[in-house]
């Protein structure tokens, strides 16, 4: 006879499942988990955390790491205008893409944002003697929003790893074997959020919560600012990327993003890296406020005032990372957007390319 | 990073050892990552079990996913806590939260067969019908039912929830009595 409360044996009469032998399911998790275990993105954990929704995505993406000695083709900085990296210059393009943002068209009743997320990242694995072999893994991935807020994405299978040369692959693929998605991939996976559902990727926000967000620059730091106590301590977790996340990703209207833009302006530390060019558009490159020892870059179209892109870049050189230096990008996400009229509405998309720093290898 | 020294990755454990802690283990792998193995071993089942009565079908991902974080989170573990299941058993709620709809939908098939196939087979006080219960446990916050799953399936003391889910004891144990009078007055009805 059991000790428990009867209340409380009744819940696990009804919940617990019958014990069983489930050395099989261990197994195929532990294979999974060593597997990509010694694979680790060298991306800093807040950019990971988009990539950590469903299983295989969140192996791959285990934390920041040691990276190989690849091969590194982009340098800090945009397009070489270091001269403008005062923070009022900084302040004065993030001021003009608020203005443009707040003129932007509302959604319409049945509208569905599409935001296509392509990513090219570095991926790092260590072979049985220590030695790092890595590749550049591109990703995407596709939120879709409507006005009111609900919600949908889906994961694309990745893409094919692009090595630093013949020889890196071979030498990969002695220790490794070819490179294989982690399984179930490569597969589209999609879920669904309604409006009051908390999403890890808004913050630990609702599209309501979102929705409700302050339109006033003051206000909205403010509540920013509360935030961030909740927010997990490998999450984004400070002003800047949080005001990102919410650029980036969910239904955040017109004026809650000129009002996140305002945010970005007022903070120190945010300067011009350079200017580059996305698709045909051309952008301005902006350093965020340095973390200890990488920031985020974004790229602010001129014409429209969107977020076209994020990087993620080294500030000095990582003594767990072999051959890494400052200014060596970690990787880069692009992103597309479409206004369509029903969430099962396809888009094709032609992601646009960019001009500027790319991870290693990755062009 | 905690300086316990009983759970420092010096001083393997020899043959006649006791077993190690799951903070020494912890520890251990920093240096050496396979020693995260054995941490795996030790609590996979329970993890897994914890998983598939809250959310059936995906307790396999639930599971994996909850030791991939553990994993690439080991380096900010407590060291002074030497059992990690309610480190593991908080972040495996974190995930659950995050399926909810497949929670809700477990609880959901769970009221509908109940209300079809009769009485559980309970001594006291009354017999209680499956579907009334789950759908007791679907109308709880979840908050409430978090602190319920963790007390009731995976036999957490009060303080190791309140470790587990980040929250003061007394809010355990509020949200905990708030849950079984609402499952009490089910079985009673």
């Amino acid at each position: 006879m059991s000790s428990r409360p009867y209340e409380i044996e009744a819940v696990r009469r009804l919940l617990l499942p019958a014990d069983h032998d489930d050395a099989a399911a261990r197994e195929a998790a532990w294979r999974s988990l060593h597997a990509a275990r010694p694979r680790r993105t060298a991306t800093p954990a807040h950019w990971s955390r988009r990539l950590r929704i469903g299983v295989p995505l969140a192996l791959a993406a285990a934390a920041a790491g040691v990276a190989g000695p690849l091969v590194v083709t982009g340098g800090h900085g945009g397009g070489g205008l270091s001269t403008l990296s005062a923070q009022p210059a900084a302040a004065a393009v993030l001021e003009r893409a608020a203005e443009q943002l707040r003129d932007d068209r509302p959604l319409g009743p049945g509208e569905v944002r599409v935001v296509r997320v392509d990513m090219r990242q570095l991926v790092v694995q260590e072979d049985a003697a220590g030695h790092a072999r890595g590749f550049v893994l591109p990703r995407a991935w596709e939120d879709r929003v409507d006005r009111e807020g609900r919600w949908s994405w889906s994961a694309h299978p990745d893409g094919a790893p692009v090595f630093a040369s013949d020889a890196a692959r071979a030498a990969y693929e002695a220790a490794f074997g070819p490179y294989e998605p982690v399984s179930p991939k490569p597969a589209v996976m999609d879920a669904t959020r309604s409006a009051e559902d908390p999403n890890p990727d808004l913050l630990g926000l609702s599209s309501n919560d979102v929705l409700a967000l302050p339109a006033d620059p003051g206000q909205l730091r403010a509540r920013l600012e509360a935030l961030r106590g909740a927010q997990p301590a490998d999450g984004p977790n400070d002003i800047a990327t949080m005001a990102i996340r919410l650029l980036v990703m969910g239904p955040t209207p017109p004026a809650l993003r000129a009002a996140l833009a305002e945010v970005l302006a007022q903070l120190p530390g945010v300067r011009v890296a350079g200017e580059e060019v996305v698709g045909s558009e051309l952008a301005t490159t902006l350093d965020l406020p340095d973390h200890d020892g990488w920031r985020t870059q974004v790229v602010i179209g001129a014409r429209d005032g969107r977020l076209l892109a994020t990087r993620t870049v080294l500030t000095e050189p990582d003594p767990q990372i072999p051959g890494s230096h400052a200014g060596m990008v970690l990787d880069l996400q692009v992103y597309s957007t479409a206004i369509v009229r029903s969430f099962a509405a396809p888009v094709a998309f032609d992601p646009a390319a960019v001009a500027g720093p790319m991870p290693p290898d990755a062009r | 990073m905690p300086t316990d020294t009983a759970a420092t990755a010096a001083d393997p454990p020899t043959a006649a050892s006791p077993p190690e802690s799951d903070a020494r283990l912890i520890a251990r792998s920093l240096e050496d990552p396979d020693a995260f193995r054995d941490l795996f071993d030790r609590h996979w089942t329970r993890v897994r079990r914890y998983a598939a009565a809250r959310v059936g079908d995906a307790a396999d991902d639930v599971a994996s996913e909850t030791f991939a974080t553990a994993f690439q989170c080991r380096g900010r573990y407590d060291l002074t806590r030497a059992d990690a299941a309610p480190w593991l058993l908080g972040i495996a709620t974190n995930h659950v939260r995050r399926l909810r709809r497949a929670e809700h939908k477990r609880l959901r098939a769970l009221a509908a067969a109940g209300a079809a196939s009769g009485p559980l087979q309970l001594v006291e006080p009354a017999p209680p019908r499956d579907g009334a219960l789950a759908h007791a446990l679907l109308q709880l916050d979840r908050r409430d039912r978090d602190v319920l799953a963790l007390f009731a399936l995976a036999d957490l003391s009060y303080a190791e929830i309140a470790a587990a889910l980040g929250i003061p004891e007394g809010t355990v144990r509020s949200r905990l009595n708030r849950a079984r009078r609402i499952v009490k007055e089910v079985l009673a009805s």
